[in-house]
């Protein structure tokens, strides 16, 4: 009995072709996928999820486990498609009745149906690892990218990641398919569980709950990345996945959950026919009265009567809409998840900031897209169809309604559902608002921000749609092709596609509270441009709308050759021109005003000036050692101009005889020497220019470079001044002198393939060059004067003191000089905005801010004294006499110049304070340290380009923001802070693209500087000691401050600390800065007595292990002599008890007394060492 | 009113030729069209109904010119196609209303009105606020006819509307369409033949896209007078029988089997003659047609 069901389903299957279509599809995503990571086509970038570094193989046991389990979830279509063929073919082919009469057993009809659906499955996943593997023996692919193929690397994750989940959902989906008896539905079902499962998991939730999330993924995608986030490297292209912990307990999971789906839909499943006519009642005796019809009136003609028709039906469409099922559950998910994210909008360290209509409306929009573009698409398609999947299209098509109406009512009709989807969101948005006690609501904003910029793409996704369900005039076919062009969008600019002019509907905006909406041209000539091409499609697609039986192609052209008409073409003409025009205007612009390059060219020329003029790097070049510079603000014309001096000295011992100059940004340009120069050579692409000085500059000389650089705005493309809230900097908008490394191509593997030279990063720290040159480029400290200029509601700021202010022209003008020299690093502000001034010690302080964002200023400016206070204590004066913040729009930054610290409008200025628990870290005064920190860390101490170069700047700074946090927040904070760091170094660098190095030798790597370097000197506060290790750095600062000669590296600061740290504890030096070392610490056992005094003793047992990584994190174990704290914490996690222990052994036990009760003890129990497995150090204390 | 066919003709993509050279002409009146399966009655019925093209050919209702002002014929029609189904999540009353608003009665009272006595009419006054899910077949055929009538279309075209209907309900359908057709052109397709004898004063029969018979059911059967006999014989010996007569027909009655034939004159063999009805007309013209045009082919080759 199951045998023969089993073999009669499966020879079913085999037989059909889509089994094998299916198969197809998976082989060739897996093939693709594994070429293309594999590196074999240019300016084409694929990735999947975070195995997108380049040192982990591509066919490494991590990647094809992460590779399966991604193409598995993808394949929940052909799960739902076999499922659906398992159970709905009976009802879809009418056969039901024949099987279910037959004398057939319940167990033995759905266990094989079910055996066979899953070997079918299975046949068609088998596609991903046939095909992953074919990928990976390719002759076209990078070597370099694979490693040896084992059998066992595809089998592994095919039985424990592919199996469980295709019985789970291949249980589901029966249970789904028996509950809607139609494929279709099914199918719309599955690609919303599709499209909504990124969204559900990723969840913007604190990092504990995180794991939550992980046990309960049905799909196990988040549980695999959140189980593997601190594996590294090595262990990825190596080690089979262990599974063990919260990726075990979700196998577990997954396991049941398909049991209890199985057992549910084998439930659901009975032989009992299907009936829908159940609720038919018997008809009562008729009533024998019959009036006659009224004679017919005249059906009203004209206007009015169309109107009310058109009405109508727009209402009866729309209505047919939001009534329909899967309408409803896609509505109420979306509106279910929007509450659930709400809570956790703008949250940074389980911190969130005011509900502003701006972020509000940002939070809804990102939220929204996938459902209101999965409602726009189905439904743009389902009112098409309306008529003929009701099948009373016969009545209907013969009703006395033009067809033009017909077609004008479902198009409005789907206008109004988008609309009525917008409004949602204001609502939703107005809602949250009030819920978080924000009155504040800016209707017009969010009217805007929906109504007006958000619903154009959802039009024009509508309309595409329409045309596309026309066109084709076959319903799966249509919604096929809406996907698939759904797809391309989202693929193409992965494979280089990039120019507006054929990206289909791209219309995009931003907004920020300060610049608004910017430069809203483009968007209303992208707009319109679609809008002409689509409309003139549609008008004429119109005719070619099947009303009635002809659905054959050639009579369909026939019926729109004699129906068109001459107002028709002349519409879809007028309208074609308008398109030809536009896009006549946007190639202008995209390529003649300004120049397009595909990634591919970037990349091309990229190598081509490296090849070209990587020689010149060494070459001996003159030093900035003056800057005077006039930049001119125009914000209405979105255009920069600046002009300016620069003296240029040889520092060097060679006559200098050429100069080079770099314009990043512009080409319109010119340079003037004061010796004279003629221009010998140019680089077109990269706008790298040669002059030969008339007469050479000898060691110890100066010449005054005379340039102009303008930025105007081309066409479509602004020159880099905004409406409001300019923010320039010196390097794109200014020359730049000599060769710079920085445009070099990094990826080692696209540099091999153009035939470059593996290339470091960053140079040795001795080097010779190198250490005479800081990291911020090439020029030395110069002094700094700039007249600065706007439009007259604006005020302009440049680094420096304010020492003159005019206006001239209705412009308004203002010079900025600063009191000493600074680094060649400098911006430029414009901007209506409020100031707030204050001065500490003399030193004037500044926050200039945008109006209504001056909820934390009063903060902020507390934390810039603090700053200064702690700074100047601990590691010496201030080196200028003013210090200010300004608030610029868009970005997530911000940024330290000499005086002047631009900082993003997202990053601190809505910070609300009240929503903070006691664990939630104040990071607008963490930010605001850090960048006032770079005042002395950078704008002081100036480190050599070398390796290790961000040990003085970035780490230092962090540790800056560290002891202000540790000054005016409390200790529960810093630890989330520290535990955030932790979590960002171990994630960081399990996604290394090159190597890690230790923080020594660090290659201007963020996970490092930043998130290590926060971790390892708040371990050095502990164990050297905070009076200690500042006295130290103080020592450094006063012996390097503004040393260019050489200027320092970061071996340099090693005396120093040295010096601080008593000789029992200097291995913690070379451990945390010299070498990459981890720690495993565990707690074995605590047991607590009472003592006859009335004290505590607590019996500890701890485990500690210390590993030495390389630069892939493969670990070796090395010998301990360390100190470590042994608490013992009380229920709110303060110390009961905390000291540090010589740990020489892998298991040592302590008998510790203490005067109160324990709640948990264990081995470093605040995580000042690193550790992978930071959840097991502490353990509860058992009392006995 | 009088709806004039002319040479309508019509071949599918698939080549099937669903109409050959058909002309007609009917006036107001109940007009039956009969035919097997597949003869190329809804095709022709969804041509005058605007809903379907025809390669050649021209259909004239008085001076609208069907073909091409499909808009105009749109305004004075009423269809009731042979397969329809109904929204199952909206009231009849709601629907109706929709459809009456659609087809002009803007006016709400009048609408009102309308729709109202359309359900009387149609006996479903007691089920207008159901869903129209929750309705039999046979209500929702009455529900059809009820749509289709709105306005008092001066063309009524009704396609096979009593399949699936039981008798009561047959009846009680055929009785709305008589009454309705004193003053309008109503075409009426079936392949039930005692509908059409019944309900209509005119009739053509139709196989295989041709024309094989326009008249009046009375007058059909005069034709075809004393020329019926019908014989009981044994059931294995039918095909004999097919072999040697013109075949009529044949039917089970208790057990036994009946024939018919079709003979100018007697044929003895214990064949006795019967009056003839409707039924042996169609189905003589049915066999006889496909003779014709199987001769007509021999001819052409």
């Amino acid at each position: 009995m199951f045998n023969s069901i089993f073999r009669y389903e499966l020879k079913y299957s085999l037989r059909m072709i889509s089994t094998h279509i299916f198969f197809g599809v998976m082989f060739l995503f897996a093939f693709l996928a594994t070429i293309s990571a594999g590196g074999t086509f240019s300016g084409v970038n694929v990735s999947f999820g975070g195995s997108s570094s380049a040192k982990i193989f591509v066919n490494s046991p991590y990647y094809i486990y992460q590779m399966e389990t991604i193409l598995g979830y993808i394949g929940i279509i052909f799960i739902a498609a076999v499922a659906a063929r398992v159970i709905n073919r009976d009802y879809e082919f009418g056969t039901y009745q024949w099987f279910y009469s037959l004398p057939l057993k319940k167990s033995g009809f759905v266990l094989g149906r079910f055996s066979a659906g899953l070997l079918v499955i299975l046949y068609i996943f088998a596609g991903v690892p046939i095909g992953m593997y074919f990928g990976s023996v390719m002759p076209f692919v990078n070597p370099d990218r694979f490693c040896p193929n084992e059998f066992i690397n595809y089998s592994y994750p095919f039985i424990t990641s592919v199996l469980p989940f295709s019985v789970m959902m291949l249980s589901f989906l029966m249970g789904l398919s028996l509950y809607f008896k139609n494929t279709l539905t099914l199918m719309i079902g599955t690609i919303i569980m599709l499209m909504a499962y990124p969204v559900l998991v990723n969840m913007p939730v604190g990092l504990d709950a995180k794991y939550w999330v992980a046990l309960f993924d049905p799909v196990s995608l988040f549980t695999l990345e959140y189980f593997t986030q601190y594996i590294t490297i090595a262990e990825k292209n190596s080690e089979l996945l262990k599974i063990s912990g919260v990726y075990l307990y979700n196998r577990m999971f997954v396991l049941a959950a398909a049991a209890a789906l199985f057992v549910w839909a084998y439930r659901k499943f009975d032989f009992r026919l299907i009936s829908n006519n159940s609720n038919i009642k018997i008809e009562k005796e008729e009533d024998t009265v019959k009036k006659p019809v009224p004679p017919a009136p005249a059906a009203a003609p004209g206007f009015i009567a169309d109107a009310k028709k058109y009405f109508s039906l727009t209402i009866s469409n729309f209505i047919y809409i939001i009534k329909s099922g899967p309408f409803l559950g896609i509505f109420i998910f979306w509106i279910l998840q929007t509450v659930m994210n709400s809570f956790y909008i703008g949250m940074r360290y389980e911190t969130s900031v005011y509900l502003v209509t701006a972020t509000v409306a940002e939070f809804l929009y990102e939220n929204m897209v996938v459902f209101v573009i999965a409602i726009v698409a189905i439904y743009s398609g389902e009112v098409i169809w309306r008529e003929r999947d009701k099948k009373y299209d016969g009545i209907f098509n013969a009703l006395p309604v033009t067809t033009g109406m017909i077609f004008a009512a479902k198009l409005t009709s789907v206008l109004v559902l988008i609309y009525f989807l917008m409004a949602s969101n204001i609502v939703m948005g107005i809602l949250i608002q009030l819920f978080h006690g924000y009155y504040e609501f800016e209707l017009v904003l969010y009217f805007k921000y929906f109504m007006i910029f958000g619903s154009v793409f959802l039009i024009f996704i509508a309309l595409l749609s329409f045309v596309i369900h026309i066109f084709v005039n076959n319903k799966y076919l249509g919604y096929m092709f809406v996907l698939i062009f759904y797809l391309s969008t989202m693929f193409m600019a992965g494979l280089d596609f990039n120019h507006p002019l054929y990206m289909y509907g791209m219309v995009e905006f931003s907004y920020s509270d300060i610049n608004g909406f910017g430069y809203t041209s483009r968007f209303v000539i992208m707009s319109l441009y679609w809008l002409f091409f689509i409309s003139a499609v549609l008008l004429a697609s119109r005719y070619l709308w099947v009303r009635g039986n002809e659905t054959g192609f050639r009579q369909r052209i026939a019926i729109f050759r004699s129906q068109i008409n001459k107002i028709t073409v002349l519409a879809c003409a007028i309208l074609g021109l308008g398109f030809a025009v536009l896009g006549s205007y946007i190639f202008y612009s995209e390529n003649i005003l300004n120049k397009y390059e595909t990634n591919a060219d970037q990349e091309k020329n990229t190598v081509q000036y490296e090849k070209d003029y990587k020689r010149l790097e060494r070459s001996a070049q003159p030093r900035i050692v003056d800057t005077k510079v006039t930049v001119d603000i125009f914000p209405e014309d979105r255009s920069v101009r600046c002009s300016g001096v620069y003296k240029l000295k040889n520092m060097t011992d060679s006559v200098i005889t050429k100069i080079y100059v770099v314009s990043v940004r512009t080409e319109n340009y010119k340079y003037d020497f004061s010796t004279g120069a003629e221009h010998t050579d140019s680089c077109r692409y990269m706008h790298f220019d040669t002059y030969r000085l008339n007469s050479p500059l000898f060691p110890g000389d100066s010449l005054e470079m005379t340039f102009e650089a303008d930025h105007p705005a081309k066409g479509l493309t602004g020159g880099g001044a905004y409406y409001n809230g300019t923010f320039i900097n010196n390097f794109e908008y200014f020359p730049q002198i000599g060769y710079t490394a920085s445009a070099e191509m990094e990826d080692e593997h696209k540099r091999k393939k153009y035939g470059l030279p593996a290339k470091e990063r960053m140079a040795p720290t001795d080097d010779p060059f190198e250490k005479y040159r800081n990291y911020v480029g090439n020029a030395s400290w110069t002094k700094f004067e700039a007249v600065v200029s706007t439009s007259s509601d604006q005020v302009a700021v440049a680094p420096g003191r304010l020492i003159g202010e005019w206006s001239e022209n209705g412009r308004k003008y203002y010079r900025y000089r600063t009191d000493s020299a600074i680094l060649s690093f400098f911006c430029v502000n414009s901007g209506r905005y409020e100031i707030m001034k204050d001065s500490w010690n003399g030193i004037d302080l500044e926050i200039y801010y945008h109006k209504p964002h001056d909820y934390n200023i009063g903060h902020m400016m507390k934390m810039m004294k603090s700053s200064l206070e702690v700074f100047t204590r601990d590691f010496g004066p201030y080196q200028f006499s003013n210090l200010r913040i300004i608030e610029f729009p868009y970005g997530g930054f911000a940024q330290s110049f000499a005086t002047t610290i631009p900082y993003s409008e997202n990053l601190g200025f809505i910070i609300d304070y009240n929503s903070k628990n006691d664990r939630g870290v104040d990071y607008l005064a963490y930010i605001t340290a850090h960048e006032i920190g770079h005042q002395w860390w950078a704008h002081q101490v100036c480190s050599a380009n070398t390796k290790g170069t961000t040990l003085l700047t970035e780490v230092l700074a962090q540790y800056s923001s560290y002891l202000v946090l540790k000054e005016t927040n409390d200790e529960k904070e810093i630890r989330t802070f520290r535990k955030y760091s932790l979590d960002s170094y171990l994630k960081g660098r399990s996604r290394e693209t090159k190597k890690e190095l230790p923080l020594l030798y660090n290659e201007n790597q963020g996970y490092l500087h930043y998130d290590k370097g926060i971790v390892v000197f708040a371990a050095f506060e502990d164990y050297i000691g905070k009076d200690s290790l500042n006295s130290a750095l103080k020592k450094f600062v006063s012996d390097w401050k503004f040393k260019s000669d050489p200027y320092p590296v970061s071996t340099d600061i090693l005396p120093y600390l040295s010096e601080v740290t008593p000789d029992s504890i200097k291995y913690i030096l070379d451990d945390m800065l010299g070498k990459i070392v981890l720690y495993d610490n565990k707690a074995l056992s605590a047991e607590c007595t009472k003592l006859e005094n009335g004290k505590y003793s607590t019996e500890l047992t701890v485990l500690s292990n210390k590993f030495e990584a390389d630069s892939l994190g493969a670990e070796t174990k090395v010998k301990m002599n360390d100190y470590i704290n042994i608490g013992l914490l009380d229920k709110d996690d303060e110390p009961v008890f905390i000291k540090k222990y010589m740990i020489d052994r892998d298991t040592m036990s302590f008998l510790i007394e203490t005067d109160s009760l324990p709640v948990k003890a264990g081995i470093d129990p605040y995580i000042l060492l690193i550790d992978r497995k930071r959840d097991d150090n502490l353990s509860d204390v058992k009392y006995k | 009113m009088k709806l004039t066919i002319q040479n309508l003709s019509k071949t599918y993509p698939n080549g099937v030729q669903a109409l050959k050279n058909v002309s007609l002409e009917i006036s107001n009146g109940m007009f039956g069209l009969l035919g097997p399966n597949g003869a190329g009655k809804s095709t022709l019925m969804r041509t005058i109904a605007t809903l379907q093209e025809a390669d050649s050919g021209t259909i004239m209702l008085d001076d609208i010119d069907v073909l091409k002002e499909k808009p105009k014929v749109r305004e004075i029609l009423g269809y009731l196609p042979q397969e329809f189904s109904l929204d199952p999540k909206v009231t009849a009353d709601d629907f109706l209303d929709h459809i009456a608003l659609l087809k002009g009665l803007t006016d709400p009272k009048n609408r009102k009105e309308t729709t109202d006595a359309l359900f009387h009419q149609t006996n479903l006054w007691e089920h207008k606020k159901k869903k129209l899910g929750t309705f039999s077949g046979g209500m929702k055929q009455r529900f059809g006819i009820a749509q289709a009538l709105i306005n008092s279309p001066k063309l009524l075209i009704v396609d096979e509307p009593t399949a699936g209907l039981d008798p009561e309900e047959r009846n009680r359908f055929h009785n709305l369409l008589s009454e309705i057709g004193e003053n309008h052109i109503v075409i009426l397709s079936t392949h039930i033949v005692d509908d059409v004898s019944y309900l209509c004063s005119n009739m053509a029969v139709i196989n295989k896209g041709q024309l094989l018979l326009n008249t009046k059911p009375s007058e059909a059967i005069k034709t075809i007078k004393n020329r019926i006999y019908e014989k009981e014989i044994m059931k294995s010996d039918i095909n004999i029988y097919k072999e040697k007569y013109r075949f009529l027909s044949s039917r089970f009655f208790s057990g036994k089997t009946f024939i018919k034939i079709y003979s100018d004159s007697n044929p003895g063999d214990g064949f006795i003659n019967v009056v003839p009805d409707l039924e042996d007309v169609y189905f003589h013209h049915i066999k006889n047609g496909l003779t014709r045009a199987l001769h007509a082919e021999e001819v052409n080759v």
